[in-house]
Formats: C-alpha cells, structure tokens, sequence
C-alpha cells in the first residue's frame, strides 16, 4: 500500500500573538526570526501513517509538501522517522493560497505517486483552515473519513478510529481513501534518532511538477486586530483596603 | 624456626603471591575492555595528587569521624608492613634484625604505637557500622571479613611480640602493649618451650592472616587499596565542567554513547573497580534523599558486579579473547555484549540523577559519576529516542525553536519589551555581549533577573549588547540530556553567531550557559577560549564593584542564605566571589544552610531536572526546607534555574512557617543596593 502523507510547514504557532507582525506592504506574515515548523496536526497525520506501515507488510509512507524549497525541511524531518520517501511539489507564495488550490496541487500529485491512502492533519497550524483533506478527497473522487486518529489493518480493508464529541466511532472502509487525522495521545510523532537524522540529511527529495488550478476565492486583505486592554491594578494592603479603593476608582470613573 | 618451617612458610608466601598476583592480573586484563583514553599528562600535577589525596587523605578527611578512622588504619597499615618484614624475619631465624630500622627501639615504640592506632581505627569503625549503623554503610560479609582480619592482625601481632618478649625479656624494650601483655603472659608461669611454642602459634596465625588479607584484596572492596592510588593518579585534572567528552559524529559505525561496559573507557572501568561502598556519594544525592529511583552509590556498584561477572566470564584471557571476537564481529550472547541499560543500569535511574556532581565532588577516590550516567543517555537519546515524559517536548522544542520551554508565552525580547533597552539588539560595537539565556528571557519570574543585571550595566555605564530573537539555546539541556547531536549544532550555531557579531566579551547569569562557553565550547572551537572572554554575571558584578563603578550605597537589612548553584560552585569552583559581594552589603547578615558550598544541595533543575516530573519527595521542596531551617529571611542565589525550582519550593513550603522567605537573584539585590556614579 503506498500512504501519501502531506505536511505543511508553517510560522512557528508558539509565536507569542504579541510578536506577530506582517510583511511591509504585503498579505504575508514577517518571517524574520520566526522558526518554520511542521504543522502539529500533520505531524499526527505522519505518525499515523508510519504505525500502519509498521502492521502492513510491504506498505510505503511518502511525505509530499506544496511549496518552496526551504519547506524540505519538513520533509527531511520526515524522511528523519523514517518516511520511504519525499516529495516537493513546488510552488511560491504558499501563504496567500487558498485550500481549493492546495488540494488541487495535492491530488496531481496522488494520482502521479499512485497513493492507495492520503492521510492529512485535520487543519493547517497557522491559518487553521481545515479545507484541504476534504477538498482533497472531493478532487480525487474518493471517500474521506474526518478526525481519524489512528487506522490499523483489517480483515477487509482498513479501520479507521474516529473521534467523536464524546467518545469515539470505528469506520471500516477499502483504499483508496482520504484520512483527515486529528491529535490523540497514541499518534505523537517519534522522536527521530540520530543516525537516522544524518542520513535523512543525504536522501534525495523528490519533485512532482503540478499546475495550479485557480481558485475561486482569493485573500482580499490581512490585517492584525488592535486590541486595547486599559488595566489598572487598584493598590491595597488586603482585602477590605482594596475593595474600597475600587468603590473609590468605580466612583470616579461614574461606573457606579 | 627450623628449615621444614621455613620451607612451608615459602610456599605459603609464594603461593599467596600467586593468587594475588593472578587476581590483580585479571583485574588489569579488565581494565583492558575499555576504550583508549589519555590520562597521562601533566605528570607532576598527577603525581601532587598522589601525595595530596592518597598519603595526605584530603578528601577522606572531609568527614570528621569516618576521615580519622580511616587515617588511623590507612598509615597505621603502612607503619606496620614495614614492621611486617621485621617480625617475618624474627620469627624465621631468631635474632633477625631489619637492615637499618630493626636496630633502633623506637622502631619497636611506632610498631606497637600504630598498631593500637590501627585498633582505635578498627574499633571506631565497627562501632559505625555495626552501633550507629548509618543509611550509608552495608553490614554485608566483605566488611565484617575485613574488619575481623584487621582486628587478627593486630591482635595475633600483640600477642606474638609480647610472647617473645616474655621469653626473651632483653628484646622488649619501650614497646608498651607489647610489654604489658607480655607481664601477663610472663606471670602464667609457663616454660620458656611453651612460651616459644606460643610464639610460633601466634607467629603462624598472623602470618596466615596477613597472607589471608591479601589475597583477599582484590575480591573485595579492599581493591581500592591496590586501586585508590592508580585512580587517583589518572583522576581528571579538568573542572567538573569539562569532563564531558565530545562525540565524533564523523565515524557513522560507532555507537553513540554507551550501550554495553565496554563502551566506557579504561578510566571509568578503573573507577568501578576501586569503590569501596562508602557511600558518602550517596549521602549527598539529592535523588538518592528524595527517594527517587536512584542511588550514586548503587549505580556504581552494579556496574562494577557487572564489569566482574565479565570478567569472570572470559577469564583468563579476556582481552585476547575479546579482540578475537571483535575480528569476527559477532554478537555472540555473552555478558560483555549485552546491554547495561535494563540489567545493571534501570533507565529511571539514570534519568533521575540531576547532575549536581555532589557525588563526584565528595568521592574520596576520585570517582567520575555523572560522566558514566551522560554517557548512558547518550546512548538512550541518540540511539533509542527514548526520553522520559516532559523531555520529549523539551528536545522536540530545542530541535524546533532553539530554546526547551514548549508554550512559552514569551519571547526572547519579552524582557525588555517598551524600555530603554529597545536598542540592545541594533548597535554594533559594544563593550559586551549580554548573554541572557533561555530561562531569563522567557520564564516570568527569571526574567527580572535579566530586567535588574541589565539595570546594574547600565548604571555602571557599560556598553553592553543582546542578541535579542536571534539568541539560542547555549546546548546545556541537550548535552545533559545526552542529545549530544543537537547539543553541537547549537554550539556550532552560537559560535557563527558570535564571529558574526563580533564578540569578544560574553556575560551571562546562568551558570549553565556560563559553564558551556567557559568549559565545553572550548572542545568544540580550540580557539574558543582565546577569542572570548567568559564571565558570569556574578563575577562581573565584582568586577564593576572593585573598578568602583558600581556602588553599595544603602542598607539591606535582612538575614540571607546564599543558595550555591551546582554549575558554578562545584562545576566551577565559585563560592567566594557571590558571598564576598553579599557581606560587602551593609546591614546584611549572611547565614550558611548546612549543606553549603561543595556539598551545596541541588534545587532539583539542573541535568534536564527542571523538564521531568519527579518520582519521590521533590528536590526543591527539601531544599526549601533546608532554607526556613537555616532561619533566612532571604534566599540569595545566582542561576535562573535554581530561581524557578526554589521559587516553586518556597511557596509550597511556606504554609506553616512563621516567617516568610523571599527570594532574589544577586542581581537584584544589588540592583536594590546600588547607585548610579555620576
């Protein structure tokens, strides 16, 4: 069975919201100083995707990313656990695309890798859009099962482990299919060992030249919501003391 | 003693020898299993050692009561072998007199002398370990074996002189024990035959026991009398900072880290070899005292079990029939090959230790700990990917990020956000890099330390500079959590950025950081020492208070207890300086805890602590504890680690006490303290 995994690299999520600035003059996040990482979901959707090859003979993992060259990052990290294979698909500008156009770029690249199974993180880290693994799905004319948070081997095919609100729903169904993985303590990705880390740092990365089809929706504008938080801390020794200065500041400012 | 006794008294001796020397040959041919390591430079300093550490017991004497018993019996043994040859020879031709020695009586006066002072040490010692009967000490059969043989030897020698003394009364001058049991004996009424016929009695016994002793040795914990002087010999000359080794990710074969005892070098194996269960590493392990999996003094001695049923296994030619082995290439089941980790070594353990170098700094024979257990994680880390829980973020977050705090809310420019530093990180030029590291740019509390040393700098006028965003993890946490891969990318990442901004001084407040550049940057870049100047802030405080252009001019009224940090006391040997400062303070009061300095009590952060969820009674609340004991008013330390961890103790320790405890960094006290010179 071939698996198609597909990671994104984004911003840093960590980034305190305070040091979130935008490019000058342009819809795009500054990058400068700010780590790229792989989103966390797809990092899941990795870790999936390696413990079903561990239980299927003869299964391969494939990391696939959409975007420029310094996104091999991802895939080296990928190729780090031990993914079989990684591809770039390549494109600029990753930002300002839409899911539509993503997913798009995705299931030209499936078809050409002939995936069995796609598995993608529930939604992107930073712009938590959550379109392209059902996008996805749609383009390929395959079904997709939503939160999956880890698949096994089964006597007919595969099981997919599902989360509910509350509790959980097992789905069986036959590749191929799309796999939209949420987080779960059972799908952490492994940490890489070392050895295997240098030698993911030789391994070639691939390249699937896909062309975009466009979007019917574009980014109009960005901008950073400004906030104002007027905070005051009333001074008082204890309890009693502070609730009357509060009564005195509420006072004054005719609150009360 | 005629000729047949002479005779068997020859064959026992040399069959004494043998075992002995087959014995120590064996142990030797162990040593043999480890890796190639140089400990044979700077001869004159190695041998200072010798005279410092074996013939004047320095560390031993660090305990009162265990350092003298041990000096009584330890030169009490040398004084008597030399007696030995006298009374061996006196005993095989009457008359025998030692060349040189034999003829004086005064020889005769220390012979009797050292050899009471020998039983004052045997008898304070099993008073210890069989009375007082403290945590430390194993009532196991190796130390009452060699406490009763100790005991026979000085017994059967009192006895046997003073038998010949009553016999022959001309030979017993100004031995007083001697001269008393021999008045005793004397009054019995007993022929000069019997007498003799005693004396060869006892002569025999002693001699029987002497040879027992020796053979004895080397199988049990007394090897550290063959060993102790060798260990100490090849001890390291290194601060405790530096005695990490560097791993050469060139050779893609070898294995990272230690999986199996022969991975360790010959040094180490020498280490397990010469423990002798003291077990004063383990009174001063602060894993060992908050009941978690862990004992210093355990973890040394299954690895020597370990290392002997190796030995044992291959015996008698290990290292040829270890080297054959190595030329087939094999994995051929036997114990030399097996895994440490799992059998002689839990991994709780060795993720439990929080390399505070108590262990280390206390050991009397020079025993390297934590390097042993560094190593084993480096194996666990770079081999296995296994970290305990809470450590697994902590690198991945490293790895990502360049800092271990996963969710951080801040930045590394948090600390100075809106204020007059905003053009730290622009200028070029300055007279010093301020190094902030990651837990004062990024914990709430350690910030401040940042925010007051920054204060101090510019009050003093120095132009100083910060690398802002584009600060890294200094690699203590993955060096220390034996991510040795990443710890060196890091450190090559810092070096550039270093050339790159021209550096030249480096300031920093975390003795971790401190430590990596002062110590362990210089195995990386050998230039590194040459090229940079490395203080940590406490140092550079004095600096600026001596050169005057900081001043004390108020009063701190408050008792303080200074709280040394493990990577700057005993990793590098300051105490002084931090408490010079403190007393220079008017009005202030400075306290010791008891386990101060050396033998300081770690506050549980440090080895990748401060990520790990602790089994057992939290180290920083027992050194909470140790605080509101000692009376202090304030807590002084200088480390932003040991700020977190007793910062968090002193809260939950605080409910019952009468008085509160606050806690500072120096920094800020003297931030508090200090004027502007204008």
């Amino acid at each position: 069975m071939q698996i198609m995994v597909c990671l994104k690299q984004i911003l840093d999520p960590e980034l305190p919201p305070r040091d979130f600035r935008l490019e000058k003059g342009e819809m795009t996040p500054a990058a400068e100083g700010v780590p790229l990482v792989m989103s966390s979901f797809d990092q899941n959707a990795l870790e999936v995707g390696l413990q079903l090859r561990e239980k299927m003979a003869g299964a391969t993992v494939t990391a696939v990313t959409v975007g420029p060259e310094g996104a091999e990052d991802v895939l080296r990290k990928a190729l780090a656990v031990k993914a079989d294979r990684a591809v770039r698909v390549p494109l600029e500008q990753d930002s300002k695309l839409s899911g539509g156009i993503v997913a798009g770029l995705l299931a030209g690249a499936a078809r050409e890798l002939g995936a069995d199974l796609v598995l993608c993180g529930r939604q992107a880290g930073d712009w938590d859009g959550g379109q392209v693994g059902l996008i996805l799905a749609e383009e390929l004319g395959w079904p997709g099962a939503n939160l999956v948070t880890g698949i096994e081997p089964g006597s007919g095919g595969l099981v997919l482990k599902c989360e509910l609100d509350e509790g959980y729903e097992v789905l069986e169904g036959n590749a191929p299919l799309v796999a939209v993985v949420t987080n779960h303590e059972t799908n952490v990705l492994r940490i890489a060992k070392v050895k295997d880390t240098m030698a993911a740092m030789r391994k070639k990365v691939e390249q699937i030249n896909v062309a975009p089809q466009g979007g019917r929706l574009e980014l109009a504008s960005l901008e950073i919501p400004v906030k104002e938080v007027n905070c005051e801390i009333i001074p008082g020794e204890d309890g009693v003391e502070k609730a009357d200065n509060l009564f005195k500041r509420l006072l004054e400012l005719k609150v009360l | 003693m005629g000729l047949p006794g002479i005779i068997v008294f020859i064959i026992i001796l040399a069959g004494a020898i043998g075992l002995f020397a087959m014995a120590i040959r064996q142990r030797y041919l162990i040593l043999r299993l480890g890796q190639p390591e140089n400990r044979f430079d700077q001869i004159g300093e190695r041998v200072k050692s010798l005279f410092v550490y074996v013939l004047g017991q320095k560390k031993v004497l660090d305990e009162a009561y265990p350092g003298l018993l041990h000096v009584l019996i330890f030169w009490g043994f040398l004084v008597l072998a030399l007696g030995e040859l006298q009374f061996f020879g006196e005993g095989l031709y009457p008359g025998f007199v030692l060349p040189l020695l034999g003829h004086y009586p005064a020889f005769y006066l220390i012979q009797d002398l050292f050899a009471v002072l020998v039983l004052a040490g045997v008898l304070m010692a099993a008073w210890r370990r069989y009375v007082v009967k403290p945590d430390r000490l194993e009532r196991n059969l190796d130390a009452a074996i060699i406490l009763s043989l100790i005991t026979g030897v000085v017994l059967t020698l009192f006895i046997a002189n003073g038998l010949r003394a009553a016999a022959h009364p001309a030979a017993s001058a100004a031995a007083p024990v001697t001269a008393v049991v021999s008045y005793f004996l004397g009054k019995q009424g007993w022929s000069l035959a019997t007498l003799n016929l005693l004396y060869y009695i006892f002569w025999w016994a002693h001699v029987l026991i002497i040879l027992a002793f020796l053979v004895f040795i080397p199988y049990s914990k007394h090897m550290h009398l063959i060993a102790c002087p060798f260990n100490t010999f090849f001890r390291s000359l290194n601060p405790m900072g530096k005695m990490l080794q560097p791993l050469d990710f060139e050779d893609e074969q070898a294995t990272l880290g230690v999986r199996k005892i022969t991975d360790f070098s010959w040094k180490h194996l020498l280490d397990l070899l010469t423990c002798t269960q003291c077990g004063r590493c383990q009174d001063n392990c602060p894993a060992y005292l908050s009941n978690a999996p862990l004992s210093s003094k355990r973890f040394i001695n299954n690895m020597k079990e370990h290392l002997l049923e190796c030995g044992k296994e291959s015996s008698p030619g290990i290292a040829h029939a270890y080297a054959e082995q190595n030329e087939s290439g094999g994995e051929t089941g036997r114990l030399v090959e097996s895994s440490l980790i799992g059998s002689a070594v839990a991994e709780e353990e060795l993720w439990s230790c929080k390399t505070c170098g108590a262990c280390q700094y206390i050991c009397p024979v020079m025993i390297e700990h934590v390097p042993k257990n560094i190593n084993l994680r480096r194996y666990l880390a770079m081999e296995e990917a296994s970290y305990p829980s809470g450590v697994d973020n902590a690198i991945r977050c490293l790895e990502d990020r360049g800092h271990p705090y996963k969710g951080t809310m801040a930045s590394r420019s948090s600390w100075f956000r809106g204020s007059w530093a905003e053009d730290l990180v622009k200028e070029n030029n300055k007279e010093i890099l301020f190094w902030v590291g990651c837990t004062a740019a990024l914990d709430d509390r350690s910030m401040k330390i940042a925010q007051a040393f920054a204060a101090l700098l510019k009050r003093s006028g120095v132009r100083f500079g910060i690398l802002g965003e584009k600060e890294n993890c200094c690699g203590d946490p993955a060096r220390r959590l034996g991510n040795e891969f990443l710890y060196d990318g890091l450190v090559r990442d810092n070096i550039n950025l270093f050339k790159k901004h021209k550096v030249k001084t480096i300031v920093t407040t975390c003795p971790h950081c401190y430590n990596a550049f002062k110590n362990e940057y210089p195995q990386t870049d050998s230039a590194f020492s040459k090229n940079y100047e490395i203080y940590h802030h406490t140092e550079y405080l004095a600096k600026l208070l001596e050169e005057k252009k900081l001043v004390i001019a108020s009063a701190f009224t408050e008792t303080v207890t200074y709280h040394d940090p493990c990577y700057l006391g005993r990793y590098n040997d300051i105490f002084d300086i931090p408490r010079k400062i403190l007393q220079n303070i008017s009005g202030l009061k400075l306290i010791e805890m008891q386990r101060n300095r050396g033998r300081s009590f770690c506050c549980g952060g440090g080895g990748g602590g401060a990520w790990m969820e602790e089994e057992g009674t939290r180290v920083n609340h027992m050194r909470a504890e140790q605080v509101f004991a000692a009376g202090a008013e304030v807590l002084c330390t200088a480390c932003p680690f040991c700020m977190t961890m007793m910062n968090d103790g002193i809260k939950v320790k605080q409910a019952g006490q009468d008085k509160a405890v606050r806690i500072y960094d120096l920094a800020e006290i003297l931030e508090t303290v200090t004027q502007k010179i204008s």
